[in-house]
């Protein structure tokens, strides 16, 4: 690809961000110039800013550190994948941690100012009418993490390189925010801030032939499937006199069967019942149905459709 | 530990909501067992199966 023109091209400096408008079926390509530098990314739906990726929905279905071959989803109900990450030549990614802010530099470190990824982000994001409010939980590129045993997260050294890349796949258009991390005091970018190159590619008919496909479900809902479907433009909060909640299948009935157990049956049963239910057979017998159900049928076990799952 | 004992076995009052009636009816329309009963039954028998073989994530 990098014999290919490249239609955009920025060099990040530390202690800034860009926001860049990426068309679907366009490549931005984030590379370290020096190598060991994390970057932190926002991407928002360039159409409809609150749909936004998603970085709890993406850790679910991909993992801690997802990298070639995984999407960036979109947030509950929008749920589409808005991001493809075609190349990966580093493959060290964050989900975990969120962005580093002032208050951190403040409290840990005593800084009145610092550079910091919300601030970094936010004063990106200016360009395009957002405010400091709408910074989302960030996408770390180049960081390494760890969870410890403990349950933990932690973070560790990065040894990326000069020419160390992630290529990105627009799959809807988007608003693309990478920025440099601004943690020169931490070990996240070994205690250094270094620039980052960005370079935006037209994608050829192959490559994006080569983008695993995601379904179309009907849960995927938009603004136009919401009971309200207006951006709330005050910031207090006050009680809509005229609500009747219309919560989903509710209220949710319930029916008894009477399931007649074989001697041999009832001794099965309690050779494999669950010490979690105690005594109460109606409940392990209920876990013993679905979690059968699970191992026989389940066809997304990560919750969401189980493409490029690693 | 049963809700009722008998000499040949046992009855299992099983309490199901009705989105879990759904799933069941479903799989039940696929052609995997006769009716709900039926699955239940069938569901038991090949959980124990796999738990035998440790082939289950608790
Ligand atoms: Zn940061």
């Amino acid at each position: 690809m990098s014999a290919r023109e490249p239609i955009f091209e920025w060099e990040l400096q530390p202690g800034t961000g860009k926001a860049i408008e990426l068309r679907a079926g366009q490549i931005l390509r984030i590379e370290q110039v020096g190598g060991g530098q994390c970057v932190d990314f926002n991407a928002f739906n360039l159409h409809d800013y609150k749909e936004f990726m998603h970085c709890g929905r993406t850790r679910t279905v991909h993992g801690f550190n997802p990298t070639k071959g995984t999407f960036m989803w979109s947030q509950p109900p929008r749920e589409r994948a808005l991001l493809y990450i075609m190349e990966d030549t580093y493959g060290r990614n964050d989900v975990l941690f969120p962005r580093c802010s002032s208050y951190v530099y403040e409290a840990a470190y005593g800084f009145d100012a610092h550079t910091n990824c919300h601030d970094i982000q936010a004063e990106a994001q200016r360009e395009y009418g957002l405010t400091p409010d709408d910074v989302h939980d960030s996408f770390n590129l180049f960081m390494c993490t760890e969870v410890t045993l403990d349950g933990r997260a932690t973070i560790t050294r990065q040894a990326s390189k000069a020419g160390d890349h992630v290529d990105l796949l627009a799959l809807a258009d988007v608003l693309a925010i990478p920025n440099v991390c601004g943690a020169d005091v931490m070990r996240t970018s070994n205690f250094g801030l270094k620039p980052i190159k960005l370079q935006v590619f037209e994608a050829t008919e192959a490559e994006l032939a080569a983008v695993p496909k995601t379904p179309i479900l009907r849960s995927q809902r938009t603004p136009k499937d919401f009971r309200n479907p207006v951006i709330k433009a005050d910031r207090a909060l006050t009680r809509d006199p005229a609500y009747v909640p219309e919560f989903t299948n509710v209220p949710l009935e319930t029916e008894t069967l009477e399931i007649e157990l074989t001697p041999e049956e009832a001794a099965l049963f309690d050779s494999v019942r669950l010490p979690v239910h105690g005594d109460d057979d109606g409940a392990a017998l209920r876990d013993v149905l679905f979690s059968w159900w699970e191992s026989r049928f389940l066809a997304a076990s990560s919750g969401a459709p189980a493409i490029g799952d690693r | 530990m049963a809700d009722d004992t008998t000499a040949t076995g046992r009855t299992v009052r099983l309490v199901l909501n009705r989105q879990q009636l759904e799933l069941v009816d479903r799989t039940v329309a696929r052609g995997v067992a006769q009716d709900r009963t039926a699955l239940v039954h069938l569901a038991l028998a090949e959980y124990a199966v796999l738990a035998a073989a440790g082939g289950l994530p608790r």
